[in-house]
Order: C-alpha cells, then sequence, then structure tokens
C-alpha cells in the first residue's frame, strides 16, 4: 500500500462528507481548534486529531447502540493484558479492571483465610486487657493454603508493572484502533490520512483499514500472497472481503455476556472480552455452513470428526509463525521498535489450548507466536516471570481455508502422518516446558481406507 | 305593573339568547392561505468555515504542510 502524500492524507471530499449526516456537524464540534481562523497554527490550536479516540471519543454520544465498541478488543486491547498477565505481568494498578482482578484475588484468597480477628487470635476472658492468644493450629492450617509472598508480589509487582506499562505503551498500544480507524482514516502505523477524503464510511476499506493492520498474517493468507500456497477459497472464489464473514455486530459487541443464554452451572465463565478466541465464535464456519456435521450432513468425515478437530485442520494450508520478538527504544531516533529473529510458513496440528465450551476440539492447528521469555528486557529483567504458563504455539484460525488440502486427501494423510502433527522434536528445547499441554504424543493410528463406491 | 314590564323585559331577554343564530355569523372567516416558508438550515459557523477552506484546497495544503520527516524503519520481521 503506497503512503499518502501530506496533501492528500488531509483533503476532505467535501461534496460527498456534507451529503452525509456527519457533514452537518461543524468541523470544531468534533476536533476542537478554530474555526475562524485562516493561519495553521493558531486554527489548529487545541485540536483534537482523532476525536473518536479515547478519551475524547464523541461517537458514542450518537451512536449509542455503538457504544460497546468502545469495550471490544480492537480498542481496549484486553487480549493483549490476558496474555502477559498469563506469562506473569502485571497491568497497571491504576488500570480499574486490574484493581477488580486484585480485589477478586483477596476475596478468592487473603479474605478466605482473614475473616475475622477471632479466628486466629483468642482473647481470654478475665485476664488483663489486651491479652491475646495465638490459635497456633489454625493459624499453622492457614498459612499452609498460600505462599503469601508470592501472593503479595503478585498483588502489587509496582517495577515491573511500570516497566510492563512503559512497554505496553510504546509498543503494544500502537495495535489500538479508534471509531475513525476502521471507518475514516487508516491505521496510524501504515501513515494514517483520509481512505475517502473524510467521509464517513460505514463499511471499511479491507486493504486500507483491515489488512493495513491485519497484513502479514490473516492478509497474505487471505489473498494467496505466500509463493506456492493458494489464497483461501472464499476470496478466490467468491472475492468475499473481510466484512462477508466478520459483520458489523461482531466488530462492536465484545460478545454478550455467557449468562444471558447460559446459566452458570454449564461452566461457561469467559466471554470474548478478554481475548478473540475466548467466548462465543464470531464467526464460526457454521455460520454460513450450518449443514456441516449435522445431522443431514452427507460428509461422513464431518460427522466422525465434528467437536474433535477445529475445521482449518482439515480445510487450512501453509501459514505463517514467527519466533523471538524483542522490542526496544532506539538509540539512534528514540522511536520503539521490534526485531522478530524470523517468520516462516508451516503447518501443525496439535492438542487444543483451552479446550472450552465454544471450541471443544481436541486437536487444532497451531502457530507459533514470537513470544520470548526476555522479549521486554529492554525495560526490566524478567517481566515474564510465568512465561511458561502459556505455549509459544497457540490456536490459529489460519485465512488460507480450501476444500481439498494436502491433509484431507484421505484417512492416511493425516492418521498416522507424524510430519503434520506439532511432536516435541519441532519445539524449541527452552519452549518444551510452555508447550507441554499443545504437543501431542501419540499420533492418531493409521486407520483402513473407505473403499469409495 | 312596573313589576310586570320588568319581568317581560327579563323574559325578553333570556328568549332572544336562545334564538338561532344567525346562520352567516357560524361560518368561519376564510384564512388567508398560508404559504410555506422555507427555512434554510444555518449551521454553526457555516458561513465562516476556515477548516472547510482551507481542507478542500489542494494547493493550500501542500502549500502549507509540514514538511515530512522520513522516518527510518527500524523495526525488522514480520509485525
Amino acid at each position: 500500500m503506497a503512503p499518502l502524500e501530506p496533501w492528500q492524507k488531509v483533503l476532505v471530499n467535501w461534496d460527498d462528507f456534507i451529503a452525509d449526516p456527519h457533514g452537518q456537524i461543524t468541523c470544531i464540534k468534533c476536533h476542537g481548534g478554530d474555526n475562524t481562523s485562516n493561519h495553521k497554527e493558531t486554527a489548529h490550536s487545541g485540536l483534537i486529531v482523532d476525536p473518536s479516540a479515547l478519551p475524547a471519543k464523541v461517537c458514542d454520544s450518537c451512536h449509542y447502540d455503538m457504544a460497546m465498541a468502545g469495550t471490544g478488543l480492537h480498542v481496549t486491547l484486553d487480549g493483549y493484558w490476558t496474555v502477559l498477565e498469563t506469562r506473569g505481568a502485571s497491568a497497571p494498578e491504576h488500570d480499574a479492571k486490574r484493581v477488580e482482578t486484585l480485589m477478586t484475588l483477596f476475596n478468592t484468597h487473603c479474605g478466605s483465610c482473614h475473616t475475622n480477628c477471632q479466628d486466629c487470635h483468642y482473647f481470654p476472658p478475665n485476664t488483663e486487657e489486651g491479652t491475646v492468644l495465638l490459635r497456633e493450629e489454625i493459624v499453622q492450617e492457614k498459612l499452609s493454603r498460600v505462599n503469601h509472598l508470592a501472593e503479595i508480589e503478585a498483588m502489587y509487582a509496582s517495577p515491573d508493572q511500570e516497566a510492563m506499562h512503559s512497554m505496553f505503551g510504546n509498543h503494544c498500544s500502537t495495535c489500538h484502533a479508534s471509531c475513525g480507524d476502521c471507518h475514516i482514516s487508516q491505521p496510524d502505523h501504515v501513515g494514517g490520512g483520509f481512505v475517502q477524503g473524510h467521509v464517513v464510511m460505514k463499511t471499511p476499506s479491507m486493504s486500507q483499514n483491515c489488512t493495513a493492520c491485519h497484513g502479514s498474517r490473516v492478509g497474505n493468507e487471505y489473498l494467496g500472497k505466500h509463493e506456492g500456497v493458494p489464497g483461501d477459497a472464499h476470496f478466490r472464489l467468491e472475492r468475499m472481503n473481510c466484512m462477508g464473514c466478520h459483520t458489523a455486530a461482531d466488530m462492536h459487541s465484545p460478545g454478550a455476556t455467557c449468562t444471558q443464554c447460559h446459566t452458570e452451572a454449564e461452566g461457561i465463565e469467559r466471554t470474548q472480552k478478554n481475548h478473540r478466541y475466548a467466548g462465543e465464535q464470531t464467526p464460526s464456519c457454521e455460520s454460513c455452513h450450518p449443514e456441516m456435521g449435522a445431522w443431514n450432513d452427507t460428509n461422513q468425515n464431518h460427522l466422525l470428526h465434528k467437536d474433535k478437530l477445529a475445521c482449518q485442520v482439515c480445510h487450512s494450508v501453509s501459514y505463517t509463525s514467527c519466533d523471538g520478538c524483542h522490542v526496544a527504544i532506539s538509540e539512534k531516533t528514540g522511536n520503539p521498535f521490534y526485531e522478530t529473529e524470523g517468520d516462516y510458513l508451516s503447518f501443525f496440528i496439535g492438542k487444543n489450548p483451552d479446550p472450552n465450551y465454544h471450541r471443544p476440539y481436541e486437536y487444532v492447528v497451531l502457530r507459533h507466536v514470537p513470544a520470548s521469555v526476555n522479549a521486554y528486557n529492554f525495560y526490566g529483567e524478567n517481566l515474564l516471570p510465568a512465561f511458561n504458563s502459556k505455549s509459544t504455539w497457540v490456536y490459529s484460525t489460519p485465512h488460507n481455508v480450501q476444500r481439498q488440502t494436502p491433509q484431507n486427501s484421505s484417512c492416511n494423510s493425516c492418521h498416522g502422518n507424524a510430519a503434520i502433527f506439532l511432536t516435541a522434536d519441532k519445539v524449541y528445547p527452552n519452549e518444551l516446558q510452555a508447550n507441554q499441554g499443545v504437543i501431542v504424543d501419540t499420533i492418531p493410528s493409521r486407520v483402513e481406507e473407505p473403499v469409495l463406491p | 305593573m312596573k313589576r310586570i314590564i320588568i319581568t317581560l323585559l327579563i323574559s325578553m331577554f333570556f328568549l332572544t339568547a336562545c334564538a338561532r343564530a344567525d346562520a352567516a355569523t357560524a361560518i368561519a372567516t376564510p384564512l388567508p392561505e398560508e404559504t410555506p416558508i422555507l427555512v434554510t438550515p444555518v449551521i454553526e459557523g457555516a458561513f465562516l468555515n476556515e477548516c472547510k477552506n482551507c481542507h478542500i484546497d489542494k494547493q493550500r495544503l501542500i502549500d502549507t504542510a509540514m514538511p515530512e520527516v522520513v522516518v527510518e524503519k527500524e523495526s525488522t520481521g514480520a509485525g
């Protein structure tokens, strides 16, 4: 995507803009500044470049039905914090959700022991005032439940927290998307600039918005930009764009709370607000292909493997994995940058790292993410103390779906074919611990091929 | 006698009040036909919008653009 000229980035298509309801709102209503001055500096005094970004977000005042967009993953980036915290990092302490997490932790752990003074202390009657005896056996029992130092460190972790907050602000947060980043302008990290002369686009541009961010993996896979690997059938055959599957409702909602449809007894705890692969699959393949695996499906393979294999196990092909990302601030320019040690195409089937109600599969395809135990060492030592708590081969949904793939050409193209399974020998030795939950120890054995009529 | 005259006068007054009204007075006088007034919506600042004047003028944007600093790409690998 060629960068826009500076003037192109801010040239307004007035006729089209004024024809839109947004054109009936004065410029300064959203952007501030001074619309009576014809001097750039004065006119731009107090200018809000992106009024749709938090905290100045203006869109919700009219689009209250889309207000939930403010809690979607594109805005909150909560998926990053979910992963970072799983690996032992600490979110900012002033973050309301962090406080909530701490309080939950306190209530679950500290509060379960420290209920009242009399639990551990005995105030004998008829003794001198202030005489307190310790109920030793009770105290010891309570102490045995928890490692206090580790708990306290996990709760406060102030120095790490500050370092992680800096790291997050310099690097991860560049992926934050405001309303305008999808509906008015290109994202900042590709240079910004209006897509259609400040016309507010109901549907974002696939190339200038969606794949501007989701390009190196999703975009390249979907469009077939890897040599020898076909693009996604939905694109090749139907020319479907991103919105063909990812509807506005999915983009703007973090997912309904589970209890709107389910009872807690069903054990459904996670909603999509914490991670893109939590909560309901939006979209799921069955959203458009409801017959797959249904009672009237004539494909025996669907019936046999339903709920055991994610659809991509049979229907995706090689996709991009990356290794060893490190972030830092450039000594030369003072700008944040990242380095990855390499990227490559691979296809590996592994164990589902997080089977849940909406993704019950035993086997899924796994992508290696460039997580590294020392990825943030520029900001501080040991910022991911629980690095091995999360696999580096992660649940993946490659966007290169094919009807026919090498692994579904026959039963034994997959069964007994160790080359396509993530076995221990394919995992870096220093990541074996982290990936023990997804490594396939026993390859599904070969089966007798059915005789086709 | 005087009392009879007063009674008659009062009776006449009430009977007059009950009399049928003149048909002509029951018809409302037609009002002059209303002519719709075209109201042009006035947008705040629309007549003095330097934002628009500049941001629709390609040459002015070129003339006033800050020289773009070419930022050296320091990141490497797939992002």
